[in-house]
């Protein structure tokens, strides 16, 4: 076969002649025309790119790549809640003081009902999850200690994290809830943890 | 052999592409027609259709809305939620499988009448085009001629196309926000870096494609277009050339074939191609020069159809056979999955239960019980406010003694299309245990009791 031939067409105009490549699968043959221009400038544009991205991500590091931008802007997501509840004045004292509120603790009660019974039980007293009624704690006993608990959960026995389920407002209740227990001693499961000292 | 001054279409090169690379951009000549009339009243009413669908309410809901926060879609009065997401699978299949049908029987129809980027180009925007710039000769006139006339003729085209395509890019949100949230977040997108960017570049892209890309996207991008050879076949009804009576073309009626060469088919069509030399990859069934061709025959007083709709072995032989092997074997499939898709959306349930268990914790032991812990996933896929109530079914484990159930929350309320989680247990003492036992829960629609059997496998040492 020779390099080029002489394509078989069936108008009869002859603009140009076509250049054929010379193999040939089937009795299939190809011409070589030449790709638009718009398709070479995305070739090109894609080239320059993957060349700019892998400088600026990978070699000179001068952005972060996709996972750990994502981590960053968690990161600062949470810490603006954090901020966003210290300024709100969440602290301790603060949540002592929501569970002196009726409408707070009412709140709060109804949630525990929803979500806590089924480990806590009604009063408390614990089943799967720790009596509440008591003054022994295991992950710290300060109000902000509890409410660390109830928005991160405790993976391991089984605790959820709520700050998710919930939201914050209502995690918040329903720790102003259980700081009313404190103290009730309902017959229940038996202390685990630390005493508090406060 | 000596070259024609002008490129004519052939088969060997795509004729809107030239020798070097660069675009050869058409100049399409009106056409006027029976086709015409019947396209131009499918693309008005398609057009209706994509402007109605986010504005008509069906049952509190637009016709249309995806709401992809939600994960729910209401679809003409219907509700779906992520747990019917599946339903997608028979939809696009099933859609796919109706083109090769129509494919198989009819060509391109799809591509000429139905496509969005043929509605909005040959609905839309080359009409606009038409009437700012004038006709073809009056385009390539003005040209010519250059001057400040003809820059603010483009101008004031190019104007109207972006806003057009900024328009039908806000509208299409609408489909996944709906229309009034939409006009009340629009003042909001200068200041919302993100909204703001996706908006000018699907504008930006809309706009691209209908000013300049145009027969590009059928011709290079379109999967669909590329499948024809595969789904076309002999007795598939296509737009052809009827060679025998055409031939010898030539100028003069007298002078042999019925074919004149005035070449008024080329000087129509959208992608660039001479229909005379048979079917081709480019041709997106529009009937421009089947109009165009009719229009020459009724003024040289020979019958219409040189340029017309039949299978290739009808331009052959003149008979035709369209129910044959392949369109039988497409037509079922297509009716299968149709069958499939009617059948799933209407035994969709109404409410959905998961079953999950604590991460690394399947069982306790509590003074010689054995304890588990389930966490129900109630879903509710209704519209309504609804009240499931969860209750172990009684007839399982009736023969193990002290089998005991603590459901804090028998009666779970749930809003519209919300969810909740509630945890439950069932315990039994060790002595009793038997491994490899499942416990039912059912849980009811107390509206309209339906029942669905929650079996969880009950764990212990």
């Amino acid at each position: 076969m020779s390099e080029h031939q002489e394509p078989t067409r069936d108008n009869r105009e002859e603009y140009r002649q076509d250049t054929i490549l010379t193999h040939e699968f089937d009795g299939i043959q190809e011409f070589d025309n030449r790709l638009p221009n718009w398709w070479l400038w995305i070739m090109w544009g894609s080239m320059v790119f993957a060349l700019l991205y892998w400088l600026v991500f990978h070699t000179l590091e001068l952005r972060d790549l996709p996972r750990a931008d994502f981590e960053t802007s968690m990161q600062v997501a949470q810490e603006a809640e954090l901020a966003r509840m210290a300024a709100a004045g969440m602290n301790d004292e603060t949540l002592w003081a929501m569970s002196q509120m009726d409408t707070k603790v009412a709140e709060g009660r109804e949630i525990f009902s929803k979500h806590c019974v089924a480990c806590h039980l009604d009063q408390g007293q614990g089943m799967v999850g720790p009596n509440l009624t008591d003054n022994v704690w295991i992950h710290g006993c300060k109000p902000m200690d509890l409410l660390n608990t109830v928005y991160e959960g405790v993976a391991a026995k089984g605790m959820p994290a709520w700050l998710n389920q919930l939201g914050p407002t209502r995690a918040q209740s329903a720790v102003a809830y259980v700081l009313t227990l404190r103290n009730t001693n309902v017959p229940g499961k038996a202390p685990e943890g630390e005493p508090c000292v406060e | 052999m000596s070259k024609p001054a002008q490129r004519r279409p052939d088969l060997n090169t795509v004729y809107t592409i030239n020798d070097d690379g660069s675009r050869n951009f058409l100049q399409v000549a009106d056409v006027r027609g029976r086709w015409q009339r019947i396209k131009k009243t499918g693309y008005w009413l398609l057009n209706l259709v994509f402007v109605a669908l986010p504005l008509i309410q069906v049952g509190g809901h637009p016709a249309v809305h995806i709401d992809i926060p939600r994960r729910t879609a209401h679809l003409f009065g219907g509700t779906f939620t992520n747990q019917d997401f599946h339903l997608v699978f028979f939809l696009l299949i099933g859609m796919g499988l109706g083109l090769f049908v129509l494919t198989s029987l009819a060509g391109r129809v799809w591509c000429g009448f139905l496509c969005p980027q043929t509605v909005f180009m040959e609905g839309v925007f080359r009409p606009i085009e038409r009437f700012i710039e004038g006709d073809r000769f009056q385009r390539a006139k003005r040209k010519k001629q250059g001057g400040a006339g003809n820059t603010g003729r483009k101008l004031a085209k190019h104007t109207v196309f972006l806003l057009l395509a900024w328009a039908i890019s806000i509208w299409f949100m609408a489909y996944f926000i709906p229309v009034r949230e939409l006009l009340g977040l629009l003042p909001h997108f200068p200041g919302h870096t993100t909204a703001l960017l996706w908006s000018l570049f699907w504008t930006g892209m809309l706009y691209f494609d209908y000013s300049w890309f145009r027969e590009q996207t059928c011709l290079i991008i379109c999967p669909y277009g590329r499948l024809q050879a595969t789904l076309v076949d002999y007795d598939t009804v296509i737009i052809g050339y009827d060679k025998k009576r055409g031939e010898p073309r030539g100028k003069g009626v007298e002078s042999g074939g019925d074919c004149i060469d005035c070449r008024r088919c080329v000087d129509v069509c959208p992608t660039g191609i001479d229909i005379r030399n048979g079917l081709q990859m480019e041709c997106i069934g529009c009937t421009n020069c089947v109009d165009a061709c009719d229009e020459i025959m009724d003024k040289i007083k020979k019958p219409r159809g040189l340029v017309r709709f039949d299978s290739s072995r009808g331009f052959e032989t003149g008979v035709s056979h369209f129910f044959r092997g392949r369109f039988w074997i497409y037509a079922v499939a297509f009716a299968a999955l149709a069958t499939l898709f009617v059948v799933r959306v209407g035994s969709r349930d109404s409410f959905h239960v998961t079953v999950m268990r604590p991460r690394g914790i399947p069982f306790t032991m509590e003074e010689g019980r054995i304890r588990n812990l389930y966490t129900f996933h109630l879903q509710n896929k209704t519209d309504d406010e609804k009240v499931y109530l969860i209750a172990p079914a009684a007839e399982v484990f009736a023969d193990v003694e002290g089998v005991e159930y603590i459901i804090p929350q028998p009666r779970v309320a749930l809003a519209p299309l919300s969810d909740q989680q509630v945890t439950l247990f069932a315990s039994m003492p060790r002595e009793g245990y038997v491994s490899g036992r499942d416990f039912i829960f059912t849980v009811t629609d107390s509206a309209t009791s339906v029942v669905k059997n929650v079996k969880v496998r009950f764990r212990g040492p």
